[in-house]
C-alpha cells in the first residue's frame, strides 16, 4: 500500500542572483512500512526535496508545482497549521544535528513532554512526562533520563533523543536528514540499528537522506539516487547495488573506499554542476564515461525497467 | 631512518579553575597517556579512533602545538621536546597539519591564493611576486584551474572539497617531511573522499614526505596508511601493517571499529561483534583496562583489575584475551 507519493515535484529557489531549481520533476512512490534512502552529492537537492514533505522547507525555497500525495491527502496545499500538527503526529523528523534542535535551558522530560501536549496526546502533563520517559526506554535510554539537560548528554544519546521525540507519536513516515553524520563509526552503527529495529517494530516508513551510499545499502528497502537536482536511478537496493543501470549510480558505488572490497583510488572526474546553469542535455554527460551523441543535446526521460526507474539515453 | 620517534608521550589537562583547586576538586583529564610510535620516511601511520581516543591530540603534540606533559618527541634526529618557539620556528615549515574543517582553517576575508601564498613570505622563502606565481602552480597542481581565476576567490565562494584542496595546498607549499592530517576528509562527501585522499598520496611520493592520518574511518585509512594505530582513551590498544589488521584484529574494540563500517557489498563476511555505548571521559578512566566496560569479552576480574601492556614485535596488541583466528 502506498503511504506517500510524490508527483512530478518542482522546488526552486528564488534568489537575487537568479532562479535555481533545487529539485526537478521529481517522482517517487514509498510504500507502507518500507525504507526508502535517496543517495546524493551535496547539493543534489535530497535534503530539499526530503524537507519539503513535511513542510519544511527554508526560504526562499518554494514549491513551485507538482502533488505531494501523504495518506490520500495532498501536502502541497495544507496551510502551516494543518502541516504543523501531521509533523511530529504523523511524519517524524530526525536532523543531523541534534544540539540545534533542543533547547539547552530546558530538561529532556519538559520538551518532549509539550510536543505530546501539543498534539493533545496526553491528558496532563504527568502522562505526558510518563510517555516521555517510555519513548527513552524504546531508544535505549534509562527513563529518569527526562530530567536531563541536553549537554549532560553524549552526541549519541542527545540523537537517540530526537530519534525518540520523532517516533514518540507513533509517526507513519520518519524521514532522517543525515541522522549520523556528526557521529563516531561505533555510534553510528547502533543509531542505524536502533532506527532500523523502530521502523519494524512500528511498521513504520522510513525515508534516510544520506551521502553514503554503504549506509543506506545496510538498512534499506529501496533506494532513489539524485544527481543535480534530478532522480536518476530508483530501485530495490539489492537490484541498484549489484547492478546499476546509471552510470552515476556506478560511478557512486565505485567511488566509496569499502573495506570489504578490492581496495581502489576510483574517483568521478570533473565536478557537479552549478545548478544556476545546468549542462544541456543529460546533466550527468560532461562527466559520464559512457556519453554519446544524444546525451549532449536531449534531456533522458525516466524509462521504466524490470521494477527500477532510470533516466538515462542507454536505457531509450 | 625513522623521520619521527615518540616514546611514552603524554598530555594531562588539569579541568578546574583556582576554587576548584583550593577545594581540592580538581580533575586530570588524561587526553594521551603514555603513546610510542615511529614513524619512517616517506611511511604513513594512520591513528584510528572515536573522539576522546586522543588522536588528535597526539598530532598537535608531536608537532608541539601542544606542550607535552611527559615523554620524548624525536624529529629527524632532534629531540624536540623542551625545544624553544624560536628554535622550533625553523623547523616548523618541515611540519604541517591540515584539519578536519577547511572552513575554520582559513580566513573568510582572504583570497585563497594569498593563504597558499602567504607561508612561503612568513618563512622567508620567497618575496610576494615568486609566492604568488608559486601559489598559482599549486592551485594549478590541486586541481582548482583555471588558476588565476580561483587565485582570486574567497573561501565562501568555493565548495567544502575545493576548500580542503587550498588547505592542501597551502600546507604542501613549504614542502613539507611530515603531515599531519586530522580527519581531512570526514566533513566531505563520501564519493569526494578519494580524490582528496589520492592527492595527499600524489604529494607524499612526490615529497618523500611521512604522514600521520587522523581518522575515525578505517576505509580511509586502509586508503593511504601503511600501518594503523587505534588509540582508546589515550593509549594505543593495537599497532601493525593495515591489512593485517583489518582481516585479523587483536583488540575487541579494533574488531568492534570494523564491525560498525558500513560496506556496500551484499552479504559480506563482517564480524559481528557489536558494542555497547560510548567512550569513557578522560578525567574517569576505567581501572585495568580501559576498554574492560564495553568489552564483549571482558568476563575476568583481570580485565578490571590488571591494564594490558602492549606486547609483540610488528603487531603489537594490548589485551589479556587478544583474538585469534
Amino acid at each position: 500500500m502506498t503511504l506517500l507519493r510524490i508527483e512530478d515535484l518542482n522546488i526552486d529557489y528564488v534568489t537575487l542572483r537568479g532562479r535555481l531549481r533545487a529539485v526537478k520533476s521529481a517522482s517517487l512512490t514509498l510504500g507502507g512500512g518500507e525504507w526508502l534512502s535517496i543517495v546524493g552529492e551535496s547539493g543534489s537537492g535530497k535534503s530539499t526535496l526530503a524537507m519539503s514533505i513535511p513542510g519544511l522547507l527554508l526560504p526562499p525555497g518554494r514549491i513551485t508545482s507538482g502533488r505531494i500525495i501523504f495518506r490520500g491527502k495532498d501536502l502541497t496545499s495544507m496551510s502551516g497549521e494543518e502541516l504543523r500538527r501531521i509533523r511530529g503526529s504523523e511524519i517524524g523528523v530526525v536532523f543531523q544535528d541534534p544540539l540545534t534542535s533542543l533547547d539547552p535551558l530546558r530538561t529532556i522530560g519538559d520538551q518532549m513532554a509539550e510536543a505530546i501536549m501539543e498534539h493533545r496526546s496526553a491528558s496532563s502533563k504527568r502522562e505526558a512526562l510518563e510517555m516521555a520517559s517510555a519513548a527513552l526506554e524504546s531508544v535505549g535510554i534509562p527513563g529518569d533520563r527526562v530530567k536531563y539537560y541536553p549537554h549532560q548528554l553524549s552526541g549519541g544519546q542527545r540523537q537517540r533523543v530526537m530519534i525518540a521525540m520523532a517516533v514518540m507519536l507513533k509517526p507513519k513516515l520518519l524521514i532522517a536528514d543525515e541522522p549520523t553524520t556528526a557521529l563516531d563509526v561505533i555510534v553510528q552503527a547502533n543509531i542505524m540499528r536502533l532506527l532500523k529495529s523502530l521502523q519494524q517494530r512500528m511498521g513504520m516508513s522510513v525515508m534516510l537522506i544520506t551521502h553514503d551510499i554503504a549506509l543506506a545499502a545496510e538498512v534499506s528497502d529501496r533506494i532513489a539516487v539524485m544527481y543535480a537536482a534530478e532522480i536518476v536511478e530508483e530501485g530495490p537496493i539489492d537490484q541498484v547495488i549489484e547492478n546499476p543501470l546509471h552510470p552515476y549510480t556506478e560511478a557512486l558505488i565505485k567511488s566509496t573506499p569499502d573495506l570489504w572490497r578490492e581496495k581502489t583510488l576510483y574517483t568521478i572526474p570533473g565536478n557537479p554542476p552549478d545548478l544556476r546553469s545546468p549542462p544541456r542535455g543529460c546533466r550527468f554527460h560532461p562527466r559520464c564515461h559512457k556519453a554519446f551523441e544524444p546525451c549532449k543535446a536531449k534531456e533522458p526521460r525516466p524509462t521504466r525497467l524490470r521494477g527500477r526507474t532510470v533516466a538515462c539515453h542507454l536505457y531509450g | 631512518m625513522a623521520l619521527l620517534e615518540v616514546e611514552d608521550l603524554k598530555k594531562y589537562f588539569i579541568q578546574g579553575d583556582l576554587v576548584d583547586r583550593l577545594l581540592r576538586r580538581v580533575r586530570t583529564v588524561k587526553a594521551v597517556d603514555g603513546v610510542t610510535f615511529k614513524l619512517g620516511k616517506g611511511e604513513t601511520l594512520a591513528l584510528v579512533g572515536e573522539s576522546g581516543s586522543g588522536k588528535t591530540t597526539t598530532g598537535k603534540l608531536v608537532l608541539r602545538l601542544l606542550e607535552p606533559t611527559g615523554g620524548r618527541i624525536v624529529f629527524d634526529g632532534v629531540d624536540i621536546t623542551r625545544m624553544k618557539e624560536g628554535e622550533l620556528r625553523k623547523l616548523r615549515p618541515r611540519m604541517q597539519m591540515i584539519y578536519q574543517d577547511p572552513y575554520a582553517s582559513l580566513n573568510p576575508r582572504m583570497e585563497v591564493g594569498r593563504a597558499i601564498a602567504e607561508p612561503l613570505v612568513v618563512h622567508g622563502r620567497a618575496s610576494w611576486s615568486e609566492a604568488r606565481r608559486e601559489a598559482l602552480e599549486m592551485l594549478e597542481r590541486v586541481g582548482l584551474t583555471p588558476a588565476k581565476d580561483f587565485y582570486r576567490r574567497r573561501p565562501i565562494q568555493l565548495s567544502g572539497g575545493q576548500r580542503q584542496r587550498v588547505v592542501i595546498a597551502r600546507a604542501m607549499i613549504l614542502k613539507p617531511n611530515l603531515l599531519v592530517a586530522d580527519e581531512p576528509v570526514s566533513m566531505i562527501d563520501v564519493s569526494m573522499r578519494t580524490s582528496i585522499l589520492k592527492l595527499l598520496l600524489d604529494f607524499k611520493k612526490e615529497y618523500n614526505m611521512s604522514m600521520i592520518m587522523i581518522t575515525h574511518d578505517l576505509a580511509v585509512a586502509r586508503l593511504v596508511a601503511e600501518r594503523v594505530a587505534v588509540m582508546y582513551l589515550g593509549k594505543i590498544v593495537e599497532m601493525g601493517p593495515t591489512e593485517d589488521i583489518l582481516h585479523n584484529p587483536s583488540h575487541p574494540y579494533t574488531e568492534a571499529l570494523i564491525a560498525a563500517a558500513p560496506t556496500i557489498v551484499p552479504r559480506a563476511r563482517k564480524p559481528r561483534l557489536r558494542i555497547k555505548g560510548e567512550i569513557a571521559d578522560p578525567s574517569r578512566i576505567p581501572s585495568g583496562c580501559r576498554f574492560h566496560p564495553r568489552c564483549p569479552y571482558s568476563d575476568s576480574s583481570k580485565c578490571i583489575e590488571k591494564e594490558p601492556q602492549l606486547r609483540g614485535d610488528s603487531r603489537i596488541v594490548a589485551c589479556h584475551y587478544p583474538l585469534t583466528r
